[in-house]
């Protein structure tokens, strides 16, 4: 079930915290509207840059993010160039808190999407998330585009959830997400433990 | 003639003051020759946001802020700006980087007024956070004692005064608001949320959030910070786009002192 505008404002306004719906700054009580709340683009990015040492590998990124990653501050009034084929971590200016009885969707501004503009291809926010969310950015366009935080960019969808055990909650409600853009989480997999034990079939 | 010692130090101050903008290179040149290759030094190295915020947050005075990460607190100022060092260490910590606002103040209680102004109580819990208390440390502890008590504050920021140099004969008066309401913030940071107001506003007493944040327990501090911090940065933008689209409707309230 999709949760509409009122019930929405509702859980904002929930008086207890881990039932709250939290979406802050809210620039604009226009944000919440219909069935979703639009998100803006925030002032923290980190570029991805074509790497000297050698490629991304997923299953050992734990040292030397610095030589294919940079961050960069882009305030609220500048702008930021993403050149076609180009792709940046961006972060919502938002920090939300999903209560245990709701789930959303990212979605992407259409207006956007007709630009070229490709925005958070992960799009699910698990009950009890908190942080701000990064957005994953790219330009499938042949033409520069100007991103300016700030604008908003994406809409949350928010759903009912009926059973949902804590994704997050276990650190007894220490849990606190991130404020900026995080870079993919992939090596902290525990698949990859089995996957490098694993021979190919062909040697076996 | 000029050894070639003095050629390379003229070279290497032009090429760094030649990437700056304008204003700061002039302002850098105004800079008392002494000093000036020190201050030259520190622009290369990016300010953190959390530090040019604060600056913004308890900046005083009619001259631009020039703030710049360093070892330890440092200030130089001329008639284009004001220059201020701060321990990088501590660069993203809203209410350590709000000591700024001490360090300007020096020992001219009007300066301090204008801070105690701004952020009102935080000014003493800055003076620990930031671990910079000035020449008007014991005024700024005698007044605030006796503005609010020694009942609000913690054993730390008590010894750490107790450590400052006495209270001059005259002390110096100033002028405090209410102590903050800082409760609901404070419950906020240790939960492990961005402080806000009621529908997801940001919180209108920045004072209130840096007061939760200076009684956040120590192994959250961190945390706590960055969460603060970006409640003061919503706020701020939050006033700027209330100022820049009035005709919208707005979920924010009126406009503070910053």
């Amino acid at each position: 079930m999709v949760i509409g505008e009122a019930a929405l404002r509702r859980k904002m306004e929930a008086p207890n915290l881990p039932e709250r719906l939290i979406v802050t700054p809210l620039l604009s009580a226009e944000q919440v509207k219909g069935a979703s709340v639009d998100v803006r683009l925030g002032t923290d990015f980190i570029l991805m840059k074509r790497s000297a040492r050698g490629p991304i590998d997923p299953m050992a990124m734990d040292t030397g993010t610095s030589d294919y990653q940079e961050r960069a501050r882009v305030e609220v009034g500048e702008k930021m160039i993403l050149h076609p084929n180009q792709l940046v971590l961006g972060v919502t200016l938002e920090f939300i808190q999903v209560p245990q009885d709701l789930m959303a969707y990212v979605i992407g501004r259409s207006s956007w999407g007709r630009l070229g503009l490709m925005v958070a291809t992960a799009v699910m926010v698990s009950p009890g998330y908190r942080g701000s969310l990064t957005l994953e950015l790219a330009n499938l366009a042949d033409t520069p585009v100007y991103l300016y935080p700030g604008t908003r960019v994406a809409q949350l969808v928010f759903h009912q959830v009926d059973g949902s055990s804590p994704a997050y909650a276990g650190s007894g409600g220490k849990y606190t997400g991130p404020v900026g853009p995080e870079f993919s989480k992939l090596s902290w997999d525990q698949d990859w433990q089995a996957i490098r034990r694993i021979k190919p079939l062909g040697e076996q | 003639m000029e050894t070639w010692h003095e050629i390379a130090w003229k070279n290497w101050r032009e090429e760094i003051t030649g990437a700056l903008p304008a204003p700061v290179r002039e302002a850098v040149g105004a800079l008392d020759e002494s000093v000036r290759t020190a201050w030259i030094a520190r622009l290369q190295a990016p300010v953190l946001p959390c530090a040019r915020t604060m600056a913004r947050v308890v900046r005083g005075g009619s001259k631009p802020w020039i703030l710049v990460p360093g070892l330890s607190w440092d200030i130089a100022e001329n008639e284009r700006a004001v220059f201020i060092a701060y321990p990088e260490a501590y660069g993203n910590d809203p209410l350590a980087m709000a000591a700024a606002g001490l360090v300007w103040a020096q020992s001219d209680p009007g300066r301090m007024q204008q801070v105690i102004g701004k952020i009102g109580a935080a000014a003493l819990w800055a003076a620990w956070e930031g671990q910079f208390a000035g020449p008007l440390a014991g005024s700024l502890w005698q007044e605030f004692v006796g503005a609010y008590g020694e009942d609000p504050v913690d054993g730390p920021t008590r010894e750490f005064f107790s450590r400052q140099p006495s209270v001059p004969r005259a002390p110096h008066h100033f002028v405090w608001g209410n102590f903050p309401d800082y409760g609901t913030y404070y419950e906020q940071l240790v939960y492990g949320v961005v402080p806000h107001d009621p529908g997801g506003a940001s919180p209108r007493d920045i004072p209130a959030v840096l007061t939760a944040l200076h009684f956040v327990p120590q192994d959250l501090r961190q945390t706590a910070a960055l969460l603060a911090f970006k409640a003061v940065e919503g706020q701020l933008l939050s006033r700027a786009w209330r100022r820049a689209a009035p005709e919208a409707e707005n979920v924010e309230g009126g406009l503070g002192p910053w």
